[in-house]
């Protein structure tokens, strides 16, 4: 199971690094979801595989749970990731309007005036 | 493009989806749920009303300003920290008892629901007010 | 207590309100408000008096952040006490002669801010009772330094003189801070009182002779020793009240202190006499070599001041109490008859708008009382009798000519100290004779007059020191063995008088003037020193060889780096990411799989890996973008599943929700976003994105399985799953930790979501802004 996850995690980070690389920012922003889904996946499997039962405490003696704090971590992380994908997307929105393209060189010119 | 289907059941499923998010928000404490997948929930129907209608349905089906939905989500949350600090004990702290109510039986009331409440607010608040401002921006 | 965080912590606070504080009172008057910090930090050291001239010292500590072990802790003895005496005093009256000093249209405001910034540093600096809080206000005084002499900076000279004054001082003061860290390796502590306790250890240190040289590559950099001292003639396009508190009489002695404040850790070992003894006779003999040869009356100050601090240091290497003495009671008098001297000089430049010795002269038909001052400050300088230098001097011979009992060789410092003498006493003389005597200068900018009573009050008061001490020594005899106790560690107990007998020190000094005399009125004497060149290369040409080289060959470095474009940025953190970190996976062996059920996985497991590796590639394989951010979906559905298969509950929910929310922000953004022509990508371009995504991923797959095969520590989680129910009242641990356990955590992430949401809605209203003011201007 590990080594599926390990791969999984392997081909998001990789397929995410692709589409950084790229100038059109659309597909820069696609890439960091994949990163944001990869480090979420990359945090549960640190915390343990099928350690045991959902965190969801049942009150009975010699029950082992998986871990609830990675959980936790994870469960604000995707949301939050949510907020910082929806702000990237309405820059590359209002930079598309500013200067009619979306490419991500753009950003570094303006940097430099 | 308008489906007539879609319309009508959107009409019914409104209100079960909303009735939803606040049982998950209410049992959050317990079973899976809590202010984050409640709000999420509550987003997700309101987005449905406005991608089956447009925004003034939303707005005519919902009258309140997301930022002042955030800001009373935030309210919510630092508010219930402070009253802790106001009885002396630290920022954020939380206590819960059961009571006896007569007809409903035993149940369990916890001042981290109020947190949750606020945390529910402020993600209903984000989202829509993401989802709306990009509709509405162009 | 409260009265040494006062002391240090007004100047800054002062200075930090007065942009607030000049809207208020205007910028005319700004000045008041410096002279009222000035006194009140300098009535917090009045009242700190008891502990700096009393037997037993002031060591507050205050706990910053105790477990990382850092404190900030204040040490007030004598030593201490006699620095910050004389930054605060002498800063109300630079305060008070800046208020008349400057005119429009310098901003004022600047000026007292900086001002104020500085003397808070410096008392920071003295009153510190730790080498690295030293040190941190030691940088502050070298920022503020800066921003004091690049103050016109308009003029092409204050540019270049702050470049190079930061530049010099903090290559010295980098030098330190790895002293320091060293010193406080081996000992385990910064603490003054700490290190002098572990002395003995430390001399006997393998490492001994390696911190002490770093140290002093501080401390001699910041006083401008010999070859550091190039900064400081430079550092004169301050305007003066800033070149008379900072560049004479307290910044450049701030590597004097430091020595000092070191002597009873560091003193004993032949290596101290060796490197800071010599290095401070060079210095001195140099600095009035120059000094007399420079007719600018800044510069022959400028380097005055070099020589002079050389003096002092030569004497703390003697390493003995003598020397201790000698120079605590004249870093006193050097600050105030060369604080002086720079103040007078200021009235020469305001009033007749040259500094120039060469053009000046007769003076002292127009300007009588500042000829006075000028004639106390010069005749201190050169050690006359009856003024404050010829003691403080007197004891410096004293202590050079004990050196010969020591080691025969030694017999150079009381002859050198003589030399530098001989030649401080002709510059001193020039200073006076050539500007206020002889013929009444003509063509000069302005027509000379004595300047206001505001002007002429503090080098006045400092003049009255001067004469003073120099006729009852015995008023500075508490300053100077309180000071002498808290260099050497051991009680003090001295009279100063000016009449110690014929002693070996007073020839010393008849030897001085007489040659002096001589040399002075002999003009082809003067000359032979004048017209040589001492040194076809110097310093100050290294410099500026060195200077735009090393600009230039920066410019290059970056140049190859920052490529502007941020994809490069990228592969160039992931490939020090992948070597570095895989490099040190192979080093250390930690290739090291579970070997058993690595890959053991139910077949729908199998099934659902490869949709989730299929959609996750889909997502950059795919031509339409419509197509990839349905794919994007599909990945988050896979994740939502694996959450399921993870048992996680909560997250597959909360995944599942807000999949579906970002596939329709997706959507709407392609939907008001045209798809713009795309550049056409050459295949080695796709090659190589392709080879680094490619290298990523499997890194990190290999990582991720190295990682999990070591995980040894036991999670905190026990301790949520044990508690969750009795003490929160909660069965879903994940809630309970986000609500309860962790609820500041969360806190601080809806605050991130409200902020991002509240951003989105920011932007996307400028916009409508934006498009309406374009709109309606068509």
């Amino acid at each position: 199971m590990i080594g599926l996850l390990a791969i999984i995690i392997g081909f998001l980070v990789g397929t995410g690094t692709y589409l950084i690389l790229k100038k059109t920012a659309f597909k820069v922003a696609l890439g960091l979801v994949l990163y944001g889904q990869a480090a979420n996946l990359l945090i549960i499997t640190m915390g343990g595989v099928k350690l045991g039962e959902p965190p969801i405490i049942l009150r009975e003696a010699g029950i082992s749970y998986s871990d609830p704090l990675v959980q936790a971590l994870i469960l604000t992380a995707i949301v939050i990731g949510f907020g910082v994908t929806s702000y990237l997307l309405v820059l590359v929105y209002r930079a598309y309007q500013a200067h009619d393209s979306d490419s991500v060189d753009l950003f570094e010119e303006v940097d430099d005036k | 493009m308008i489906s007539l289907i879609l319309h009508r059941v959107t009409r019914v499923i409104i209100h079960i989806l909303l009735i939803f998010s606040i049982f998950l928000l209410l049992k959050g404490h317990n079973e899976p749920g809590g202010g984050f997948i409640a709000g999420l929930m509550a987003s997700v129907s309101i987005v449905l009303v406005y991608l089956t209608y447009d925004i003034e349905t939303v707005k005519r089906f919902m009258p309140i300003s997301y930022p002042a939905m955030i800001a009373l989500g935030l309210f919510f949350a630092t508010g219930m920290g402070l009253g802790g600090v106001v009885l002396g004990y630290p920022f954020l702290t939380q206590t819960f008892d059961y009571f006896q109510i007569p007809l409903v039986g035993e149940i369990e009331l916890a001042t981290a629901l109020i947190f949750d409440i606020g945390v529910f607010l402020t993600v209903v608040g984000a989202t829509l007010l993401i989802i709306s401002s990009i509709g509405e921006g162009s | 207590m409260f009265s040494v965080l006062w002391v240090v912590f007004i100047p800054f606070i002062f200075a930090a309100l007065t942009p607030l504080i000049q809207k208020f009172i205007g910028e005319d008057r700004i000045g008041l408000w410096g002279v009222i910090a000035a006194l009140l930090s300098f009535g917090g050291v009045l009242s700190l008096a008891g502990y700096g001239l009393g037997d037993e010292p002031l060591y507050v500590i205050y706990e910053w952040a105790p477990t990382f072990g850092l404190t900030l802790g204040f040490y007030i003895d004598g030593l201490s006490w006699l620095f910050a005496f004389l930054i605060s005093g002498i800063g109300v009256l630079i305060n008070l002669y800046a208020y008349w000093y400057l005119h429009k249209p310098d901003p004022f405001g600047r000026f007292f801010a900086y001002l104020l910034f500085f003397m808070g540093s410096m008392l920071g600096l003295v009153l510190s009772s730790n080498l690295i809080i030293l040190i941190i206000f030691w940088e502050l005084t070298t920022i503020s330094s800066f921003l004091l002499i690049g103050y016109w900076s308009h003029t092409e000279r204050a540019r270049y003189g702050a470049v190079k004054s930061i530049l010099v001082t903090s290559v010295g003061g980098l030098a330190m801070i790895g002293g320091a860290v060293i010193l406080t390796v081996i000992t385990g502590t910064a603490e003054f009182p700490e290190l002098i306790k572990k002395a003995a250890f430390i001399q006997e240190h393998a490492l001994f002779f390696p911190i002490l040289l770093l140290l002093m590559l501080g401390a001699f950099s910041k006083s401008a020793q010999s070859p550091f001292h190039i900064w400081l003639p430079d550092a004169m396009e301050a305007p003066t009240p800033v070149s008379a508190f900072l560049h004479s009489s307290t910044m450049v002695k701030a590597g004097v202190f430091l020595i000092a404040r070191v002597h009873p850790i560091f003193s004993g070992r032949e290596e101290w006499i060796l490197l800071i003894a010599s290095i401070g006779l060079i210095t001195m003999v140099l600095g009035a070599y120059y000094a007399l040869r420079k007719v600018d009356l800044k510069a022959i100050l400028a380097y005055s001041t070099v020589s002079q601090l050389g003096l002092m240091i030569m004497a703390l290497g003697f390493a003995d109490v003598l020397g201790a003495k000698a120079t605590a009671f004249h870093i006193m008098n050097h600050a105030a008859f060369k604080g002086m001297l720079f103040l007078v000089v200021g009235i020469i430049d305001h009033e007749t708008g040259t500094r120039d010795i060469s053009r000046l002269s007769g003076l002292r038909f127009t300007m009588p009382k500042t000829a006075v001052l000028a004639f106390i400050g010069a005749f201190a300088s050169a050690g006359i009798p009856l003024f404050n230098g010829f003691l403080s001097k007197e004891l410096i011979f004293e202590a050079a000519y004990d050196q010969i009992g020591v080691a025969s060789w030694m017999a150079v410092f009381p002859v050198f100290a003589v030399v530098g003498s001989i030649l401080t006493f002709t510059y001193s003389m020039k200073i006076f004779f050539r500007v206020f005597y002889g013929e009444e200068a003509k063509e000069l900018p302005k027509h000379p007059h004595d300047p206001p009573f505001g002007m002429l009050f503090s080098p006045g008061l400092l003049a009255a020191v001067t004469v003073i001490v120099g006729i009852l020594p015995f008023i500075a005899e508490r300053f100077v063995n309180a000071a002498t106790a808290a260099i050497t560690q051991q009680p003090a107990d001295f009279y100063l008088t000016i009449w110690h007998g014929f002693t070996p020190a007073l020839w010393m000094s008849v030897v001085t003037v007489a040659i002096g005399i001589v040399l002075y009125s002999r003009k082809a004497l003067l000359e032979v020193l004048h017209s040589k060149p001492p040194f076809g290369l110097t310093v100050n040409a290294m410099y500026d060889w060195w200077y735009p080289n090393i600009m230039l060959g920066a410019e290059k470095l970056i140049g190859v780096f920052q490529s502007q474009k941020i994809r490069f940025y990228f592969m160039y953190i992931l490939g020090m990411v992948v070597v570095l970190c895989g490099w040190v996976l192979i080093r250390d062996g930690h290739f090291r799989f579970i070997p058993h059920d690595l890959m053991h996985a139910e077949t729908y497991e199998y099934l659902g890996a490869l949709a989730f590796i299929l959609a996750t590639i889909g997502v950059a394989l795919f031509r339409s973008r419509l197509a990839k951010v349905i794919s994007l979906g599909v990945v988050g559905y896979m994740l939502c599943a694996t959450f399921i298969v993870l048992r996680a509950p909560d997250l597959a929910l909360t995944q599942l929700l807000v999949d579906i929310v970002t596939v329709i922000l997706f959507v709407l953004v392609i939907y008001f976003l045209p798809q713009l022509k795309e550049v056409k990508e050459s295949l080695s371009v796709k090659i190589r994105d392709l080879a680094v995504a490619g290298l990523t991923g499997a890194f990190v797959t290999v990582f991720v399985l190295a990682v999990y095969a070591h995980r040894h520590t036991t999670s905190v989680a026990e301790y949520f799953l044990d508690n969750a129910y009795e003490l929160a009242g909660g069965t879903n641990v994940v809630n309970v930790i986000l609500v309860d356990f962790r609820t500041f955590d969360t806190l601080g992430e809806i605050i991130v979501l409200a902020i991002a949401g509240l951003g989105v809605y920011a932007l996307v209203r400028m916009g409508v802004a934006h498009k309406k003011k374009k709109d309606s201007s068509i």
